[in-house]
């Protein structure tokens, strides 16, 4: 077998199929079983990289974190400075924080990685003489594939058979305008990949046509390994991504500012410079939001096993809270609203005839392949399954097929030419409007006349079917001399023979999908290759409102600025191509909207990228299911509803703990720092600080799948920062009111030591921070009116008695507490109840009175 | 229980307790005056309708304000009682407020 670099392979160019065979140690039936094991042991699996983290990596992410190298510093500070147990103190907490993490972050991965292979690419591959569709990944080096229109090239090919192959290679050489491929052995000396003719690369997409070939390179031998590990350019970042990173930097270097101010200020009033430097920053600790990364991939790892089993694979993750905020779907008609099982209704002449001539060249210009089953374009199927069921497909047996020119979407037909008798006829079957003005004639009982006297007639009878929500294709054909290949050039000069009509029912559940997706404030748009009748008479049927349909060619004379009011205002999109699809997304996303295209076409798969959130289906071409985000296992808007509510589910969870960050751990962590300036002791000691922070953070684990108040997943959200800030306002300065109440308490009703002090505070703070949780998860007045998930009660319940018994247990002593009298307890739970109807009451002015909405 | 302030050993810092928890409740309001401003719909109903709006509005705050009273008064005087008894007067307020306003 040849050499396994890329270089020797690519050698293959210049060899005939069989010697390709032969230096490959492979046949045209395909590799067997053991040579596959053999050669996956020798070469391994064919993909770039590996999707998921391994254990270590896991393990290395926990440690790779700024939060971890302060409290590493602290330990060695602590130490070095002659405190040992709060060094022990501080690194016992850090293991017990990346413990916690590492935990649930494995888990998050294995549940990401089983829904990945739920969606992974197929391919159609040939080994012991059998036809398989086995995952792209598990191909070898020598295996026998099968590529058509649509699909992805999953590995480095040398092509062995071709039928009007072309291939869009725009992914690995840039070069927009697909490249026709041959088998043809070539005469080159060092050529670049686009010389290669007959190689099919990685990552590069069938735009038409059909072909086999032989695996040449896998993995990372393949051209795209040899460039880059990634298969796909990388996606921009979310809405939800920049807000949380904007979040992020703005709390970070706030807390940078407070964390060296409390250390100068504690420094200046002459506090010991290491208990200067440990409580700064363990303050810095408590006010960075270290668990919103884990909190975030929990969410979403959570959300997307829940909306797995509504039916709805989410590949890229991140796009789960865009999901939940999208506020317009664009999606075509046919299988979405629609059966999207197209049935042959009829087919007419010109004067209304059932000429069986019609049937017998629709059954011969198709690419339906027939077997026990029959499968292929929905229409050639449909034109098919009618022949059969009439028992009229014998028909064909007289002619025989010489050549096709396929269909492609600029042309919008597809042509055959067959031979009887050593008579050639090209027959034409395709969309009314490309076919007819190739038309020079139409045939009319047994004769024909020029089409200029039948085209009145022609167009009342296309408004009428179309009026009445039949989609048509006309056929049409001419006499054509014997040559060896037939190209477009020669659809010209034909003759009109009659009217395909085919009809698509509305789905039984559309209707109640659309309403659902009009409760979650969702605006649904029809952008569809169909005209624009058909596309109306559907909407009617279910009572979609139209507020305005456009075509193509009205789309295509618009000024850009006219296209952004004309993509708000229209309902339907029809006769549109794919790069006026495009041009819709990016003209709604300019206008603000969260943007969702569901499609399935090649045709559609710029647009699910362009999108904010690419929704495909599992029956999609390759490249639409590569290039969505989210993969529906049945195409069915009310599932993509349910996604939906799941993914606001999502995005209010992982809100809720930032206000949480923002309001209660934010005052608590502002109240210790003003403290430390005036008390002439710490109000809690660095590790106390880390210790309230590590107990905080393990009762908000549970908040990804604390339940969700159903009033606030009935409209989309979008990030708001502006939200944000004033909700840091006016819910921060509650929680520090009630530490400087407790320093009161400690200070002049207990005349309180350092530690009672610290302990008192310590209590009253964690107590605060945890209970407020119930009162800020929900915008429900009063708060417990929402009831809140059993584990996030449960866990939030079992932190609050650790963080009471703390001080009267030997740790306490340990981290410095001591007992609190009885009076203090009581004196607390009055406090606390205050402190929680004065937030509920704070509600009332916040959202009710000052109108602040997200 | 009652503890005098005598009691404490950092007497001197009642002063800069009732400061700092008075500043703090100040800032609260003036949040609140901002975001109250901010929306024009109170605006207009303030100007056009009566005072009586814009008491009802701000109970919360009237609320808050007669919480930092208790709080000064009782812990300056070193009073747990008073302290008790102030705060289960207010919550039973701030309960009625809130069930009175509640939205769901």
């Amino acid at each position: 077998m040849a050499k396994t670099t890329s270089r020797a392979r690519r050698d293959l160019w210049s060899q005939p199929p069989a010697e390709v065979y032969r230096q490959l140690e492979t046949r045209e039936q395909g590799l067997t079983e053991e040579e596959v094991e053999r050669r996956r042991g020798e070469y391994g699996y064919n993909e770039l990289r590996k999707e998921t983290l391994s254990r270590l990596q896991i393990l290395v992410r926990q440690l790779n974190n700024p939060i971890f190298l302060i409290l590493i510093a602290c330990a060695v500070v602590a130490g070095f400075f002659g405190e040992p147990e709060q060094s022990v103190a501080i690194i016992l907490m850090m293991a017990l924080s990346v413990v916690l993490g590492f935990f649930n972050e494995y888990r998050a991965e294995k549940i990401i990685e089983r829904l990945r292979e739920k969606v992974s690419l197929k391919t159609l591959v040939k080994r012991n003489s059998k036809t398989y569709e086995i995952e792209s990944r598990q191909l070898v080096l020598g295996d026998i594939i099968s590529v058509t229109i649509g699909d992805i090239i999953p590995a480095d090919i040398r092509l062995v058979e071709a039928k009007d192959l072309q291939l869009d290679e725009s992914a690995l050489t840039g070069e927009s305008f697909p490249v026709e491929k041959a088998t043809s052995p070539l005469s080159l000396d060092n050529p670049t990949p686009q010389q290669l003719t007959n190689y099919l690369f990685m990552s590069t997409v069938v735009s038409n046509g059909s072909g086999r070939g032989v695996v040449i390179s896998t993995g990372r031998n393949t051209e795209l390994g040899g460039i880059s590990f990634d298969l796909t350019r990388p996606h921009p970042e979310t809405d939800f991504q920049k807000g949380l990173r904007s979040y992020g930097s703005l709390l970070l270097s706030f807390t940078v500012v407070l964390a060296i101010g409390i250390f100068t200020l504690n420094y200046i009033v002459g506090r010991p410079i290491i208990d200067a430097l440990l409580f700064s920053l363990a303050v810095a600790i408590g006010l960075v939001p270290e668990l919103m990364p884990a909190i975030v991939t929990i969410s979403i790892s959570q959300g997307a096993a829940k909306m797995a089993k509504k039916q709805v694979i989410v590949k890229r993750l991140v796009s789960i809270e865009d999901f939940g905020s999208m506020n317009v779907l664009c999606t075509d008609k046919t299988g979405t609203l629609t059966e999207g099982k197209i049935s042959l209704s009829d087919y007419w002449s010109l004067n209304a005839k059932r000429d069986p001539k019609i049937l017998t060249y629709s059954l011969l210009c198709n690419s339906a392949a027939v077997g026990d089953e029959i499968a292929g374009n929905p229409m050639d199927v449909a034109i098919w399954r009618y022949a059969k069921e009439n028992h009229v497909e014998e028909a064909v047996k007289p002619y025989t097929k010489v050549d096709d020119v396929p269909f492609d979407y600029r042309r919008r037909m597809s042509s055959a030419v067959v031979q009887r008798d050593g008579t050639y006829t090209l027959i034409t079957k395709g969309a009314p409007e490309s076919v007819l003005p190739r038309c020079k004639y139409a045939e009319e009982n047994g004769g024909s006349e020029p089409i200029e006297a039948a085209q009145n007639r022609l167009n009342a009878k296309l408004t009428e079917y179309s009026e009445a929500g039949y989609r048509i294709l006309v056929i049409a054909q001419r006499g054509i001399e014997a040559k060896p290949a037939y190209t477009p050039d020669d659809e010209r000069d034909l003759t009109f023979l009659g009217f395909l009509i085919f009809t698509d029912i509305p789905k039984k559940d559309a209707f109640e999908a659309l309403a659902k997706l009009k409760e979650l404030g969702v605006d649904v748009k029809i952008l569809t290759g169909d005209n624009e009748l058909v596309a109306k008479k559907i909407c009617e049927k279910l009572e979609v409102p139209v507020k305005k349909v456009v075509t193509g060619s009205e789309f295509m004379k618009l000024k850009p600025i006219e296209v952004k009011a004309v993509a708000d205002e229209a309902t339907i999109f029809a006769r549109i191509t794919p790069e006026q699809k495009l041009e819709i997304i990016k003209a709604l996303k300019a206008n603000g909207h969260v943007v969702g295209f569901l499609g399935d076409g090649v045709n559609d798969a710029s647009a699910i990228y362009e999108a904010d959130v690419g929704i495909s289906v599992d029956s999609a071409v390759d490249v639409a299911k590569e290039a969505a985000d989210i993969v529906l296992l049945e195409k069915d808007l009310l599932v993509l509803a349910n996604g939906i509510q799941e993914g606001r589910k999502i995005f209010s969870n992982t809100i809720k703990y930032i206000l949480m960050g923002t309001s209660s751990n934010f005052g608590n962590m502002f109240s210790a720092a003003a403290a430390s300036v005036f008390l002439p002791f710490l109000p809690m000691l660095p590790m106390q600080i880390l210790f309230m922070n590590l107990l905080y953070d393990t009762a908000n684990m549970t908040l990804p799948i604390d339940n969700v108040d159903d009033e606030y997943i009935k409209k989309p959200r979008g990030w708001d920062i502006s939200f944000i800030r004033k909700y840091i306002l006016f819910f921060g300065p509650f929680s520090s009111l009630y530490d400087f109440l407790t320093y009161g308490i400690m200070l002049f009703i207990f005349g309180a030591s350092a530690e009672l002090f610290q302990s008192g505070w310590f209590v009253e703070s964690f107590w605060t921070e945890v209970f407020v949780i119930f009162v800020i998860r929900t915008r429900r007045i009063p708060f417990w009116s929402s009831r809140p998930g059993k584990w996030l009660t449960i866990l939030t319940m079992a932190c609050i008695a650790i963080g009471t018994i703390i001080p009267f247990s030997p740790i306490g002593g340990f981290l410095g507490f001591v007992p609190l009298p009885p009076q203090y307890w009581i004196l607390l739970v009055l406090m606390v109840a205050t402190y929680l109807l004065l937030v509920d009451a704070g509600k009332v002015f916040f959202y009710k009175i000052c109108g602040c909405v997200w | 229980m009652r503890v005098v302030i005598e009691m404490t050993p950092y007497p001197e810092l009642l002063r800069w307790w009732t400061a700092t928890i008075t500043a703090g409740t100040m800032f609260l309001v003036l949040v609140s005056i901002y975001l109250y401003t901010r929306n024009s719909r109170n605006i207009i109903s303030t100007l056009a309708r009566s005072k009586v709006d814009f008491l009802r509005h701000f109970t919360f705050v009237w609320i808050m304000l007669a919480l930092l009273a208790l709080y000064i008064f009782s812990i300056s005087n070193g009073s747990y009682e008073i302290f008790a008894a102030g705060n289960i007067v207010v919550e039973v307020i701030l309960a009625i407020y809130v069930i009175r306003n509640r939205n769901v």
